[in-house]
């Protein structure tokens, strides 16, 4: 059995600010692709990192669940939501919770949602995930952190006097350490998975920071590495994005190993292979 | 194999400074007395001096689970970071990186994979409920689960917008600051956590809001306390049932009832209700209230630990954690009570 993708939606709020709205809408799409669902979503998980307002409490999961609930009710009846933190990087680790709870048989369905507000435009995306066959669906999920870098890349709010100031450090260096941490880790994962690199159809990776797509598209194949058109100015969500992008084309139905590739602050990586149904 | 999992190691950080809630009360500028002390049976709460934050309570809460532990930190496969606050360097609210890679840092846990999960005061116990599927499942051995709750910046920023005693803002002279954290680890599959149910109630999903303060340092918070707590209590026995019935138990079968610790007098009438609904009720519910108020996310960590303290449990007792957070989040763990009994003195 695998957990695979059974719909997924990129949604942009018209103000360009909320999103907490456009990750209702991008959740909303997936149950309508889904819908009539015979059984309910088991977990919503929201990965982004920039919410509306500073909000705190509660998780801004639920505030997305209590947005769909009265339009959704049968299908949102037993969930469980919470929001997952993991710097840009969460929506592979989200995956891996879903992936784990549906193998379980916890759960029926899962969605992983992701986006952010303020500095970023509020775009979010939703993946809809449910159980597959034995041959497809995700199958082999890694995580490195290389903490040596964890002070490479920091952001916080503060109230500064009159309002409250969100504060961006990067280091120079940041874009490259990430790139030397990927690639790090795709060895390793593909020799623990006894994987070459050219067995690898697609690899669809975080798109920050800026310039790291098509730096990774420069060190494999550029054929093989989704980079987005920058249309959206998201963050969290950009792994989403990438496969809304690689699905309106032909390249995601025809790719039958996909590498997605997570990669934040900390510096972390996430990453997960897929055997696509064909 | 299917595995079971367990409560391995528990470790809680109290701050030293005492914040008493007659001298919070004595800064409210109201026509009538509150009694809070009365309604709530909060005496006094912990705060955080100079110095402290999210990170440093987890980190402290985190070295007093892993010194009464098996496991030494680099036999550590999992770090999930629970907390609803994430200050650190005073109340700079941290978004990135995740506070659970700046623990595994300061606490040498090399081996771990991580990620912080926040859910409200359901926190520590939702990463309980999803360490035990990795753990289940064979995917890692253990999972150390931390929460720094640095969050008496509520309580001190309600002062100035309290005028009346039905204000929104009431439940933030609640709070106190503490770390907590458990480790998580394998068992046999009959042992440790017998059912764990979790469901997130959206339509009440406003009833609590907290935000950063856009007019002062820290936080804020607003709550609609009748309607949240009327909620909590009606939608409860449905989830307890549930995991009742996957343990194979009745509630007069749990030894320990321990709720998320809010005030004494939502407590006692959460218990009239599910007695009058079950027709009967657990042999204790606890209530941890007076000396540390509400800590959030760490409440269930700190009054189990101080049970074990006490050595009010012993093996074999039934605990369930019944959980109660904004969104509305219900959640019910039961388990067993095992070498953890063994391991704790009179620290109380």
């Amino acid at each position: 059995m695998g957990a695979i993708i059974k719909a997924c939606s990129v949604s942009t709020d018209e103000t360009g600010t909320s999103y907490l709205s456009s990750a209702a809408s991008a959740v909303k799409n997936c149950l309508e692709q889904l819908s009539p669902v015979k059984k309910g979503v088991g977990l919503l998980i929201n990965t982004g990192v920039y919410p509306d307002r500073h909000i705190h409490e509660p998780a801004i999961a639920s505030l997305i669940q209590g947005v769909l609930q009265k339009s959704f009710r049968a299908i949102l009846k037993g969930t469980f939501s919470f929001d997952l933190h993991s710097g840009g990087g969460g929506v592979v680790m989200a995956l891996s919770i879903i992936n784990g709870f549906i193998e379980s048989g916890k759960i029926d369905y899962g969605v992983v949602v992701a986006g952010d507000s303020v500095p970023f435009d509020g775009t979010a995306g939703a993946l809809m995930i449910g159980r597959g066959q034995s041959d497809e669906g995700f199958k082999i999920f890694s995580q490195d952190t290389y903490t040596h870098y964890s002070s490479d890349f920091r952001s916080y709010s503060n109230y500064s006097g009159n309002a409250v100031e969100l504060f961006i450090n990067q280091d120079h260096e940041y874009l490259n350490h990430c790139l030397q941490c990927v690639k790090k880790s795709v060895r390793r994962f593909l020799l623990d998975s006894a994987l070459s690199d050219g067995e690898i159809d697609l690899i669809i990776p975080s798109q920050s920071p800026e310039g790291f797509a098509s730096a990774l598209a420069d060190l494999y194949d550029k054929e093989r590495v989704v980079v987005s058109n920058g249309e959206h100015k998201c963050y969290s969500a950009e792994v989403i994005v990438a496969i809304a992008d690689a699905q309106s084309g032909e390249i995601f139905r025809n790719s039958r190993k996909v590498l997605f590739i997570n990669v934040g602050p900390g510096i972390i990586v996430d990453l997960a292979l897929y055997l696509n149904p064909f | 194999m299917k595995h079971g999992s367990s409560i391995e190691s528990l470790g809680v950080y109290i701050p030293n400074r005492v914040l008493s809630t007659e001298d919070l009360e004595g800064r409210l500028k109201l026509s009538r007395p509150l009694r809070l002390e009365l309604l709530t049976g909060i005496k006094e709460r912990r705060e955080c001096e100079s110095g402290e934050d999210s990170l440093t309570l987890g980190e402290a809460a985190a070295l007093d689970c892993l010194s009464s532990s098996k496991f030494d930190s680099n036999d550590i496969e999992m770090i999930i970071y629970s907390a609803i606050t994430r200050y650190v360097g005073g109340l700079k609210h941290l978004y990135e990186p995740a506070v659970s890679i700046l623990l595994k840092e300061r606490l040498g846990c090399e081996n771990a994979i991580c990620f912080d999960l926040t859910n409200a005061c359901a926190g520590m116990l939702s990463a309980f409920h999803v360490a035990s599927d990795f753990i289940e499942r064979g995917m890692v051995e253990n999972c150390l689960v931390v929460s720094g709750e640095y969050i008496t910046s509520l309580a001190h920023n309600a002062i100035e917008h309290i005028k009346t005693p039905d204000s929104p803002q009431i439940a933030s002279l609640t709070l106190g600051d503490a770390g907590g954290a458990a480790i998580l680890s394998r068992c046999m599959p009959e042992e440790g956590i017998a059912s764990s149910k979790f469901v997130t109630l959206a339509d009440y999903s406003e009833l609590c809001m907290a935000y950063l303060s856009p007019t002062q340092t820290g936080g804020i918070m607003e709550t609609r306390m009748k309607e949240i707590h009327e909620a909590s209590i009606i939608h409860a026995p449905e989830v307890m049932e549930e995991a009742l019935s996957e343990a194979g138990l009745s509630l007069d079968q749990i030894d320990f009832l321990i709720p998320h610790q809010t005030s004494k007098q939502a407590i006692r009438s959460g218990k009239k209700y599910f007695t009058k609904y079950f027709g009967k009720m657990a042999s204790n519910v606890v209530i941890n209230l007076s000396e540390f108020g509400n800590t959030a996310s760490t409440s269930h960590a700190l009054a189990l630990h101080k049970l074990l303290g006490e050595g009010r449990v012993k093996r074999g007792d039934r605990i369930m954690l019944l959980s109660f957070a904004s969104g509305l989040v219900i959640g019910a763990m039961i388990f067993v009570i095992n070498d953890l009994a063994d391991k704790y003195g009179s620290n109380y």
